[in-house]
């Protein structure tokens, strides 16, 4: 530690390196925050899924319709306490794809009971139940166009079962928020209507797309699915069900194996912090040498110059890191608005530098530091007086 | 005057030591630049190769994918006699009536749930279409009337059980797989094929094509007739280029790519011009002895700085070189992603020589940034004290 001005003057004499270099380390350290901030957005999302919850489909694919006869045969099976009708409605907003956001048709009450981490007031509650044409938002989406309670919007469907002379106008009741700590991963981006509104509207000719089914003993979840399927395997519409989170976990390994392709990213990035430090480094003993003669001259002991070079890369790593950290807290939030990867980013719920992600970050400067420091100091160690000094 | 290359090049050559790490870290930035291109590539070439020039598609005015379309027979029927559609030897049109559904599968690897394009086709499309061939020694088509299906290449080698001889199980029947097609490194290839006919009795469907391919006589008139079918009050359909159909779709998927390439290679490339910058700036004060005495034989201000900006060019092309090659063995890299409704669409890494041309003036960009600044302090050193140097 009595030697942390002598390595803070080193740092100061060449101060150009030092700070390219720290900032070539802050930003990786960002990237590498990033990668892992949507890493982890991925598997909050699939943890956001609840085993007491099921999700009913067409066994053979989404674009089947299920019988409103199923309902009821499922809402009666022991165990089941809740049952409520989900359709994909595939709106959008403006005419412009870019401006999607997740739109479904649902039956209010049940759906709502079925999820109690979608919060909303009961001003919002009492206005759904007034008008057909009510709907909930997510506070993202309704952040992003500026929306507030009683605003009025039109979805157009690009189904065509869904779709007639004009657009559907929607109403919004209330604006859905939720507790970020107890349930982190819940989507804030979805719009939820009365699925009433949409069978009125397509004229009965909706259908159904899934069931989400509420059970009482998230236990025995998968023999409840088992029992599902069976009931219906010798009927027209043989059904497929499954927990909500391996219904969702099949969604996100279709967008490819998208958290290996970021770890690689991250690893990729992480190698390159590794080169920048070491190439500093190797430049800071190399230039030094004479005055490594002359410590070793004075009676410093080889460990000791192994200490001062070491501790002077993990401290450029401790300082990279604590700039990368500063970096990602600020920026991730600000992604989703950011144009053209705001687009991209936007599905992920719950973006945000969490504890863990910034001790990653932060533990990984410094052991990169240290790292890139290794090869310098052990050369010093070994150096020889005689030879360091020989180009005095 | 300006300084030789040689000098830079021989520079470089000679105290390899002390940039092999500023090459090393711009070789990486290109190498993952380089890289990700290569799936946006890829994707967008695997839905861009399917289809032909001269072919036109028909979906139902709105419908975002060929899954969520229909067109009701009464308008197909007037559709294809068209008589801008090309006819075969017995004037019958070249049109395929196609019907699309997914169904759900297993993957080979750990029996994980996939979508998979399950396409019914008319005996016309393999005529429309073109390409579609059966691999070698892997089966032989499915037969027209049974419960048979061939799959693409690229799902057969992912998916359970899709196998030549294999069966799978959908709809309380099984289905034989006869033979294994590729189609010219298209999205056909992550599709299953059967006969429409047992496609539209198997699942209920009412016999209701969702597009119809045609093979144009002439490909110049698409646009016309696009125009026309637009205005058409009789039929709710749109006519599109074949092969624009299929790149649209994987529009929004290759953007997205495309955006997280960007944003990842441009961080990067902040870190790794930083590193450029300490190595070049090194290189400038162990130097500065030569810099005088180059100002003193007459070499002025302008060409010292133009000279370590070529070499800082020089390090960051070499390093992009190498990136370049890094990226080689990604290439043919097989992967798979979300394609147009909900299922998957495999393809392979394609690393182009365009991708190959862009890390490469990446890697350019990188060292002018990075020796820039360097260069300037190298310009500006005076003779006097530099000469006064031990």
């Amino acid at each position: 530690m009595k030697f942390l001005p002598l390595i803070v003057r080193h740092l100061r004499h060449n101060w150009v390196r030092t700070t390219s270099t720290v900032l070539a380390v802050g930003v990786c350290i960002f990237l590498v925050c990033t990668l892992q901030a949507f890493v982890q957005a991925i598997a909050f999302n699939l943890k956001s899924a609840n085993d007491s919850r099921l999700v009913v489909r067409h066994n053979v694919s989404l674009v089947f319709r299920l019988p409103e006869a199923h309902r009821g045969r499922i809402a009666g099976m022991p165990g089941v306490e809740g049952v409520a009708r989900v359709n994909w409605f595939g709106g959008i907003y403006m005419n412009d794809r870019k401006k999607f956001f997740p739109n479904f048709a649902v039956d209010m009450d049940e759906y709502l009971a079925m999820y109690p981490e979608y919060q909303i007031t009961d001003a919002a509650r009492s206005a759904l139940r007034q008008d057909l044409r009510a709907c909930i938002v997510g506070k993202e989406t309704a952040e992003r166009f500026g929306w507030k309670e009683g605003d009025v919007f039109q979805l157009e469907s690009f189904i065509p079962n869904y779709r007639k002379a004009e657009p559907f106008e929607f109403v919004i009741a209330g604006i859905y928020d939720t507790d970020s700590v107890k349930n982190p991963g819940t989507a804030l981006t979805l719009m939820l209507f009365h699925y009433k509104y949409l069978f009125e509207g397509t004229e009965e000719r909706c259908g159904i797309g899934t069931f989400s089914v509420r059970i009482k003993d998230p236990s025995v979840a998968v023999d409840m699915a088992h029992k599902i399927d069976d009931t219906f395997e010798n009927s027209d519409t043989p059904t497929k069900t499954e927990t909500e989170s391996a219904f969702r976990a099949s969604f996100v390994s279709l967008g490819g194996n998208l958290a290996l392709l970021l770890n690689t990213i991250g690893l990729a990035v992480t190698f390159s912090i590794l080169l920048v430090t070491a190439n500093t480094m190797a430049m800071a003993i190399r230039e030094r040498r004479t005055e490594i003669g002359i410590l070793k001259t004075l009676g410093f002991s080889n460990r000791q110059v192994l200490f001062i070079v070491l501790g002077e890369a993990t401290l450029i790593g401790l300082l990279g890191g604590a700039v990368g950290c500063a970096m990602a807290r600020v920026m991730i939030p600000l992604l989703p608005s950011l144009p053209f990867i705001g687009d991209a980013v936007r599905g992920f719920p719950g973006l945000g530098l969490s504890p863990p992600i910034a001790v990653l970050g932060f533990g990984l400067a410094v052991l990169l530091g240290f790292a890139a420091g290794l090869t310098p100091a052990v050369l010093s160690y070994r150096a020889k007086i005689t030879s360091l000094l020989r180009h005095v | 005057m300006a300084l030789p290359l040689s000098y830079n090049v021989k520079n470089v050559s000679v105290r390899w030591k002390s940039t092999i790490l500023a090459i090393l870290g711009i070789a990486l930035v290109v190498t993952v630049f380089v890289a990700l291109s290569g799936l946006a590539s890829g994707f967008l070439h695997a839905l861009r190769a399917t289809g032909r020039q001269d072919n036109a598609i028909i979906v139902q005015r709105g419908s975002a994918t060929e899954l969520t379309s229909l067109i009701p027979k009464e308008q197909e029927n007037f559709l294809v006699v068209d008589d801008r559609i090309a006819r075969d030897a017995n004037g019958t049109p070249l049109a395929s009536p196609e019907m699309v559904v997914v169904a759900n599968l297993k993957h080979r690897k750990d029996g994980s749930p996939t979508n998979v394009t399950i396409r019914g086709v008319s005996p016309r499309a393999f005529e429309v279409r073109g390409g579609i061939a059966i691999a070698q020694g892997q089966g032989r088509r499915f037969t027209f009337g049974l419960d048979e299906i061939i799959v693409g290449e690229r799902i057969a080698s992912r998916v359970a059980d899709l196998d030549v001889g294999g069966t799978i199980r959908m709809q309380k029947r099984d289905w034989k797989v006869t033979g294994i097609f590729n189609a010219e490194g298209g999205g056909f290839e992550s599709e299953i094929w059967m006969d429409a006919k047992v496609l539209s009795q198997a699942f209920n469907r009412r016999e209701m094509a969702q597009s119809i391919t045609l093979r144009m006589k002439d490909p110049a008139q698409i646009p016309s007739f696009a125009l026309e079918l637009q205005s058409d009050p009789k039929v709710q359909v749109e006519l599109k280029q074949e092969q624009a159909y299929y790149a649209d779709q994987a529009g929004p998927v290759a953007t997205n790519i495309l955006a997280l390439t960007l944003f990842v290679s441009i961080v990067m490339a902040i870190g790794a011009v930083f590193g450029g910058m300490n190595t070049m700036y090194a290189i400038v004060a162990g130097r500065t002895r030569e810099i005088g005495t180059l100002r003193a034989l007459g070499f002025s201000r302008r060409s010292i700085l133009l000279s370590f900006l070529v070499e800082s060019l020089y390090i960051a092309l070499l390093g992009g070189v190498l990136g370049c090659l890094l990226s080689l063995p990604a290439n043919g890299m097989s992967a798979a992603m979300g394609g147009p409704g909900f299922s998957e669409v495999a393809f392979a890494f394609r690393i182009t020589p365009t991708d190959q041309a862009y890390g490469l003036a990446f890697a350019g960009i990188m060292g002018v940034l990075g020796g820039l600044l360097p260069a300037v302090r190298a310009a500006r050193i005076p003779i006097s004290s530099a000469l006064k140097e031990a």
